[in-house]
């Protein structure tokens, strides 16, 4: 499949959002970004990233992406940061830190991070901005629940993050106490990726046959990556109280990223919560496993996420765009997607989540109703073509290239 | 009052303006109505603007219960109905400028706390947090001469351009209770019913979406009417 260009999203968002794009667009032609993350494959940061930079690149925009390489003691550092940052109560050892100092110093040696505009992707190259030349404005992106993060960590990272002149947070709640502008951009699934694509009913039914699965049943579905954050034994045991009452199957879907070490670990705890239970399918799929999620959400009587911290929460946005009712936690981003009654349920608990699941079970037509108010939340406020807006707009803002532009704030 | 063809042509034509621009959040929060009052008396005005305003700009699923951030949170996140009424009851473009509405926001509340036998607060989760934005009025290509052209361009416009014409025109020229498609109207072609009818439109309580409709509906009412 070629990638799609940005007129192939006219048919879905409208032409007058795209026709805004390239309006936008043309104050910033031939301006030079560098976008740097941690991984190019897995999680939810670099599957944005690989549909932002050729549109962005379509716009005119001269778009280079740059992966931060590092040790297992750098990922260890960065992982720990990015716990403490969502509220665990974790800490840098000194070695950790050097760990983590040294291979951003190396990094900022290594990459090319000469543009107009740098934007900075979460904790792992934030401090890139200490060791790299500066001539042009650093933007730092923070995709992570930073609402309540782990004080001596956050202070650790904030010397770094204080230095660039703009931050981004998905959410008003993770904005910090900063001497910088800070943006908020909610995070945008894309409605042409394999992901997310229109999928007919003899595909879906395909891949579920694949892993020995059919729709004969109602199907729960949550997929994450095995993290202890989205509490994947929590919905196991919803998923056997709602059994009680409602037959139905359960499938886990998920994968660990490249920056995730702790993940085949919460994998076993997941298979030992299952107990070989028939009903109960954990996929541990690959990064590239779009074609078989997308059958997965598209196959799905409801779609749960029941995380316990979130940064904004993407596979609820790629659920509701699929027209199915989500049942998620009421943290993060998932706040602003999840309306009670409207497109699925926010819960606070293990029974919580059990009784919303029965409940939608039981009510097949509001499933469809909650199901095309998704979509057009979506349509409305997260798909990529918004946050491609969103970024033209801020490059036109910490740049001189909207300078004539009257502003009001 | 006259009635021009639909089709006569404008000396000036009214141009369309993009409204593109981001949310910037403060870092303030507030976990109780008390803390809100508190905020609102102090923070920079930018932010009584944008959550007294801007909401009309998020999404809403048809039904349009309360009409600003404050109104929003004390009925969904206080669960204060009778507070959220009184906030959404409020028009901000009765008082003569943003700081006579913040006043007026900070005594309402006062108000309420002093007949509460406690102060309200919100689930954890749910707390206030005060934003401002950083928006831009861009020129547009987009230029109509006649009340034809403009009811056509009404239909396509994205909705934060309808706000920026309806909502935002009011708050440029402070005591004009009036749009920019009326003002242009007036200005090219004299007093005419759609100018009046349009200044007539109780549109605060309106989503977006549902005003372009009552827009649209006005130009098809009067335009049907006049001669072709």
């Amino acid at each position: 499949m070629t990638a799609p260009h940005l007129d192939d999203y006219a048919p879905i968002v409208g032409p007058e959002r795209i026709a805004i794009l390239r309006r936008l667009a043309r104050r910033l032609e031939g301006l030079r970004l560098v976008v740097v993350n941690s991984t190019r494959v897995g999680g939810g940061v670099a599957e944005m990233l690989a549909r932002h930079v050729p549109l962005l690149e379509e716009l005119g925009i001269r778009t280079r992406w740059e992966v931060i390489e590092g040790t297992p003691a750098f990922f260890e550092a960065t992982k720990t940061i990015h716990n403490a940052l969502q509220g665990a109560p974790r800490e840098l050892t000194p070695a950790l830190e050097a760990a983590y100092l040294e291979a951003n110093r190396t990094n900022a040696e290594r990459l090319d991070l000469d543009a107009d505009v740098v934007v900075i992707h979460d904790p792992q190259p934030a401090a890139l901005v200490d060791y790299a030349p500066r001539g042009c404005p650093w933007i730092w992106r923070c995709h992570i629940d930073a609402s309540r993060p782990h004080r001596s960590v956050w202070r650790f990272l904030r010397r770094f993050v204080s230095r660039y002149d703009a931050s981004v947070f998905s959410m008003p709640a993770f904005a910090q106490n900063l001497p910088h502008p800070q943006y908020l951009n909610a995070p945008s699934i894309d409605p042409l990726a394999p992901k997310n694509r229109g999928m007919d009913d003899d595909e879906v039914d395909r891949v579920l046959a694949r892993f020995g699965l059919d729709r004969a049943r109602p199907l729960i579905v949550q997929v994450s990556r095995f993290d202890r954050f989205k509490d994947p034994v929590g919905v196991i045991r919803a998923f056997r109280m709602v059994r009680r009452r409602d037959d139905c199957r359960l499938v886990l879907a998920g994968g660990s990223a490249d920056d995730d070490p702790e993940g085949s670990q919460v994998l076993r705890e997941v298979h030992d919560e299952a107990g070989g239970d028939p009903d109960i399918t954990i996929l541990n799929l690959p990064p590239d496993a779009d074609r078989e999620i997308n059958a997965l959400q598209r196959a799905a009587t409801v779609i749960v996420q029941k995380s316990t911290r979130e940064g904004f929460g993407l596979t609820v946005t790629e659920g509701l765009w699929k027209g199915r009712p989500v049942v998620g936690g009421a943290v993060g981003g998932i706040k602003v997607q999840i309306y009670d009654h409207m497109t699925g349920f926010l819960v606070h608990s293990v029974e919580g989540l059990a009784y919303r699941v029965r409940y939608i079970l039981n009510r097949p037509g509001l499933a469809q109703e909650m199901g095309a108010r998704g979509r057009e939340l979506v349509r409305h406020h997260f798909l990529l073509t918004r946050d491609l807006r969103d970024w033209l707009t801020l490059f036109l803002q910490v740049t001189d290239r909207g300078k004539d532009v009257a502003t009001s704030r | 009052m006259s009635r021009p063809p639909a089709k006569t042509r404008a000396r000036e034509p009214f141009r369309f303006v993009d409204y593109e621009g981001l949310v910037m959040p403060t870092g303030l929060r507030a976990s109780n109505l008390r803390e809100l009052a508190e905020h609102i008396r102090h923070v920079p005005i930018a932010v009584i603007h944008h959550h007294l305003h801007r909401t009309a700009l998020s999404h809403r699923f048809g039904a349009w219960d309360y009409p600003n951030d404050f109104a929003q949170w004390a009925a969904h996140s206080l669960e204060d109905r009778a507070l959220a009424e009184k906030l959404a009851a409020l028009d901000p473009f009765a008082a003569t400028d943003l700081e006579a509405a913040r006043g007026a926001i900070g005594d309402l509340i006062e108000e309420h706390l002093d007949g509460s036998p406690s102060v309200p607060w919100a689930r954890p989760g749910f707390e206030f947090h005060f934003a401002s934005g950083h928006f831009m009025s861009l020129p547009s290509e987009r230029e109509v001469f006649t009340l034809h052209e403009l009811r056509r361009t009404l239909r396509q416009v994205p909705l934060s351009s309808l706000y920026y014409h309806f909502h935002e025109a009011r708050l440029r020229a402070p005591g004009d209770d009036s749009d920019d498609f009326s003002r242009w109207i007036q200005g090219q072609f004299g007093p005419h019913p759609i100018a009046t009818r349009l200044r007539a439109i109780d549109f605060y309580f309106f989503s977006l979406e549902d005003l372009r409709a009552r827009i649209v509906s006005v130009f098809d009412e009067e335009l049907g009417r006049a001669p072709a």
